[in-house]
């Protein structure tokens, strides 16, 4: 899912559920080689109930500001709307479940 | 093939599109490195948003980039997607097998071609002793014909691509949107004959590219503020009357000036004013807040920084301060004129002006130049009413009153408030004080008279925050200096608060307002520009051919604004540089993919986005290597966007452009070192040459025809890749194995042509596995681009052949048959290689099969995912390693 500055606050801050935000720059290439694997990861997540997202930092200042995105790509778990954990740099699917496992435990 | 709906680039949006042009804090941050600067604009101010302006659609003003291609009137459906309308595009290279096809197939799709050429490959050619099996005619020819026969023009200049000088200024020409960079010397044995040659391909081909990365990312748009005597002709001196071009100086002109110990800055009619032709290096300081460009024999007017400490400041040659730490001091003391008051000059001139104090007439011109008008009553022509409205927030409402009331007092007028909306509206009902407000004009014409401007600092420092009131704002509200930023519609106004700002003893620039349309004054408190202060030197030497100026008063300054232009690249690569690693892993797109896992140590980690390892054959593929790195790290530097393409090894001689007429053609070389592989096999075809195949021919490599290499050229072309994004993109339509190859050559030109054509084993001239695995990746072209090959193998070899035993091409061949064998050896020895065996066509059955396979999406339907030859379907294919060891 494409989050931009006008519908993150609907998408993320205001939703319930779990969601895996990626944030990413187009002038990074670990981000654009994570782009296929994060749209191939989203319908299995979306069935373990968790969204998934991508934010490009340049085009959506606001909410890259808001995170304070030191690095790309900068993958955030979010829970409740908040912030719960985070990872830098390029993930394998592994890494990624590993993440959501350890913060979302039981509540997949 | 090609649908509504399915137009590869017509979801591209204006982050693509070359002629946006990014407005405001748009910061491309390489490695994600966050500026702390843009976090708190945006913080500060919700409102903020990514803005652009079109280059090609000016009338739009700011606007959010996300036009798509398919919106854009500039952006016209074609045969291969959208493409922009008389697209700029650069060939450097253009005389070459590629670049002359490529040029032609642009111009003729409409596009704005241009490109350089050295004649390298010419000349390389013939100092191998060979030729060109299709003649070409000169340059001039070629572009005389390109005119007649297609109606296009090509703007062609000869230059060497590591003349940076030259090459900067026909960039700056030409502005190109795109550039092809096909200028490096392909080819591996050449790079192999000898230490001179292998230091000639990589001098070329890598310093070539390097310069030109550095070219592109000097014109890249840049404001900011100069000063000091030989300058170019972009550059402005201020003078009494505001700043003006030094061609447009005349000698009536006083030009601001200051000596060497005093800060202090007079206005003085120069003693001579020279302008002359100059042609050669110009010195370049270039930051932020500083852009000069001079004459190296110029003398630089700097202090230097040691311990917190400002040493004096000192004129000291070029030489002297290049690349050194130095401070450039861009303010002035000011002495003006202490008025009391200024005379209001009345409607009648047979009544007394009326004096005002000087102060107040200060202040409240400074809110009426940013916020007033003057209204007049069609129906009461003799009542006027000078306004200034004001948001009901403004904290400087009562300040402003205050001004208003004492102002209307002194007229013997009342002073109305009334609201207005949000605001305020304050009206003076005074015909004389409109009368003369009249002098002011409309928003956009508004200045500062020329008598104000000469009063002393104190008073200016009242005018300028008046102004600032009105139409400025304090940058960053929470720091404890004061900096402010001016807006205005009047270039005028703009010019006239930077240099009263420059006489309060500010900093001062102005540059094009970065969210609206109008010009900002960005005034500091510290006047001081700091330049080479880290590592990164911010100056150098750059070409110049035209006019310079100088004017001739004492230790005379002048302070300018320069502005310059810039572009994307594209660069052709190959797919050479990855080699053939033994281990069969895939040839994946210049990087790894995110699903790669490292797994080591029971951990793992995601290889996603890493340059995949590469293993070059030659010293060529080894300079190739280089440049791919070289590129990496100048869009990671400069935000440069660059498609990085690894082409396969090209064949044919045929595009629709080029066949319409012989002049047209484009050059076929077949001699050991620029021939490509099949080409060369249908010379030797021709020449009744036995096909050489190399030790045991299982060689592979991916390859493309020369039609299919340039539609894709344009896709790529007209999908431009985004700031900063470097890609690779492996150009490829089949994989084939080359013993196979010699075998379709063969058949087709024993069969088709009634020709006696055999196949020889040569001993291998390369360090080379001979057999190997092979699997490339080539998704991108397919899924990005909606490419889709239209050549056939063996139509095109059926086509070359039929130009090829034309009496006059036969001939060619026949002069140039001893540069077609091989005789370059990767081991420097020189000789004939041995033959190890001769063989018919059909007669030699291999039953080795190594793993080769073309991975792309779409694997169905045509040659794509297929390996010629054997016919069979590559994903079937077995294990290798143990066939490989019984051979």
């Amino acid at each position: 899912m494409k989050l931009t500055d006008k519908n993150f606050s609907a998408e993320v801050q205001e939703s319930e559920g779990p969601a895996l935000v990626m944030f990413w720059g187009s002038w990074c290439p670990v981000c654009k080689r994570m782009q296929p694997l994060l749209e191939d990861m989203e319908e299995e997540f979306l069935q373990q109930g968790v969204k998934v997202g991508q934010v490009n930092i340049d085009q959506n200042p606001h909410t890259a500001s808001r995170y304070k995105i030191k690095g790309t790509p900068t993958f955030y778990l979010f829970k409740g709307g908040e912030p719960v954990d985070m990872s830098v740099g390029a993930q394998t699917e592994k890494q990624l479940q590993n993440l959501l496992e350890r913060n979302l435990n039981g509540e997949l | 093939m090609e649908n509504e709906t399915e137009i590869h680039n017509a979801d591209k949006t204006c982050w693509n599109c070359p002629a946006a042009d990014f407005k405001g804090n748009v910061d491309f941050r390489s490695c994600g490195q966050s500026k702390e600067e843009l976090r708190k604009a945006v913080e500060e101010n919700p409102d903020y948003e990514v803005v652009i302006e079109c280059k090609r659609r000016p009338e739009l003003a700011q606007f959010e980039p996300t036009i798509t291609f398919e919106q854009c009137p500039q952006w016209k459906k074609g045969k291969f997607g959208y493409t922009l309308k008389d697209m700029r595009v650069m060939i450097l290279g253009i005389d070459g097998y590629l670049g002359w096809p490529l040029a032609l197939k642009l111009a003729k799709l409409g596009f704005q071609v241009s490109g350089v050429d050295n004649y390298t490959r010419r000349d390389a050619v013939m100092e191998k002793g060979s030729h060109t099996i299709v003649p070409i005619p000169r340059m001039t020819e070629r572009l005389h014909a390109a005119k007649e026969v297609h109606g296009v023009n090509i703007n062609f200049r000869r230059l060497d691509i590591r003349d940076r000088d030259k090459l900067s200024e026909f960039i700056d020409e030409v502005k190109p949107e795109a550039i092809v960079h096909y200028g490096e010397i392909p080819s591996a044995p050449y790079s192999m004959v000898d230490a001179e040659h292998a230091l000639k391909v990589q001098d070329n081909n890598t310093l070539g590219t390097l310069g030109l990365l550095f070219a592109m990312k000097d014109l890249v748009p840049e404001t900011s503020m100069v000063k000091l005597g030989c300058y170019d002709d972009e550059t402005e001196i201020l003078t009494e009357d505001g700043w003006k071009l030094y061609k447009d100086l005349d000698g009536e002109d006083k030009v601001a000036t200051r000596s060497k110990e005093d800060r202090e800055v007079v206005f003085k009619k120069p003693d001579s004013i020279h302008e002359y032709d100059y042609e050669g290096d110009m010195y370049y300081q270039k930051n932020t807040r500083l852009d000069l460009c001079v004459t190296p024999n110029h003398r630089m007017f700097t202090q230097k920084r040691s311990n917190r400490s400002y040493k004096e400041l000192r004129l000291e040659s070029v030489e002297e301060v290049e690349g050194e730490r130095r401070v450039y001091d861009t303010g002035f003391e000011w002495n003006g004129n202490e008025e009391e008051f200024f005379p209001l000059p009345p409607v009648d001139s047979s009544e007394d002006d009326l004096d005002i104090p000087m102060e107040l007439w200060l202040r409240f011109l400074g809110w009426y130049l940013s916020e007033g008008s003057i209204r007049q009553r069609k129906d009461r022509p003799n009542n006027y009413r000078v306004s200034i409205k004001q948001n009901k927030d403004s904290p400087k409402i009562e300040e402003l009153e205050d001004i208003l009331l004492s102002l209307a007092d002194l007229l013997g007028k009342d002073m109305r408030k009334r609201e207005d909306g949000d605001c305020y509206l304050f009206t003076i009902g005074s015909k004389r004080l409109a009368d003369y407000l009249g002098r002011f004009g409309k928003a956009a014409e508004k200045f500062i008279p020329k008598k104000l401007k000469q009063l002393d600092s104190d008073l200016l420092n009242k005018l300028l925050f008046s102004l600032i009131s009105g139409d400025g704002w304090k940058h960053r509200p929470e720091g404890d200096r004061d900096n402010f930023r001016y807006f205005s519609i009047s270039k005028q106004l703009a010019d006239d608060v930077q240099e009263i700002a420059l006489k309060c003893g500010y900093g001062a620039i102005v540059s094009d307002s970065e969210s609206k349309e109008g010009y900002q004054v960005s005034i500091c408190q510290t006047p001081r520009v700091h330049v080479n202060h880290g590592e990164d030197k911010t100056d150098g030497y750059t070409g110049y051919d035209g006019k310079v100026y100088s004017v001739n008063v004492g230790d005379g300054e002048g302070i300018v604004f320069v502005r310059r232009n810039g572009k994307p690249v594209w660069s052709g690569n190959t797919m050479g540089e990855y080699g053939s690693p033994l281990t069969g892993r895939p040839l994946f797109e210049g990087m790894f993919p995110a699903d790669a896992t490292l797994e080591w140590d029971e951990r793992e980690w995601s290889m996603g986005g890493e340059l995949t390892p590469r293993n070059p054959p030659s010293f060529y593929h080894v300079g190739k290597v280089q440049d791919t790195y070289n590129v990496y790290e100048a869009c990671k530097y400069w935000w440069l966007r660059s498609y990085d393409i690894m082409q396969g090894v090209i064949y044919g001689v045929h595009t629709e452009e080029v066949a319409a007429d012989l002049r047209l053609r484009t050059r076929f070389d077949v001699d050991e070192w620029f021939g490509t592989v099949i080409n060369r096999f249908v010379a030797q075809a021709v020449q009744g040459i036995p096909l050489t195949i190399y030790g045991e021919g299982g060689q592979t490599r991916g390859f493309i025809g020369l039609e299919d290499a340039m539609q894709c050229m344009v896709r790529l072309i007209s999908s431009p890749p985004e700031p900063g994004q470097y890609d690779v993109v492996n150009q490829i339509s089949a994989v084939y194995r080359v013993r196979d190859l010699a075998e379709t050559v063969a058949r087709v030109a024993n069969e088709a042509f009634d020709l006696d054509v055999t196949i020889q084993r040569l001993e291998n001239p390369r360090v080379e596995a001979d057999l190997h695995p092979f699997e490339a990746v080539s998704r991108k072209l397919q899924g990005e681009f909606d490419f889709h090959p239209t050549v056939k193998l063996e139509e095109e070899i059926y086509r070359m052949l039929d130009l090829l035993t034309e009496e006059e091409m036969k001939k060619r061949i026949e002069e140039k048959k001893h540069v077609i064998t091989p005789r370059t050896r990767w081991n420097g020895e020189k000789g004939k290689m041995d033959v190890l065996e001769e063989y018919e066509p059909g007669e030699k059955k291999f039953n080795i099969n190594l793993k080769q396979r073309l991975d792309s999406i779409d694997s169905a339907g045509n040659e794509m995912g297929e390996i010629a030859g054997d016919g069979e379907k590559a994903r079937e294919e077995e294990e290798v390693s143990e066939e490989y060891e019984t051979n």
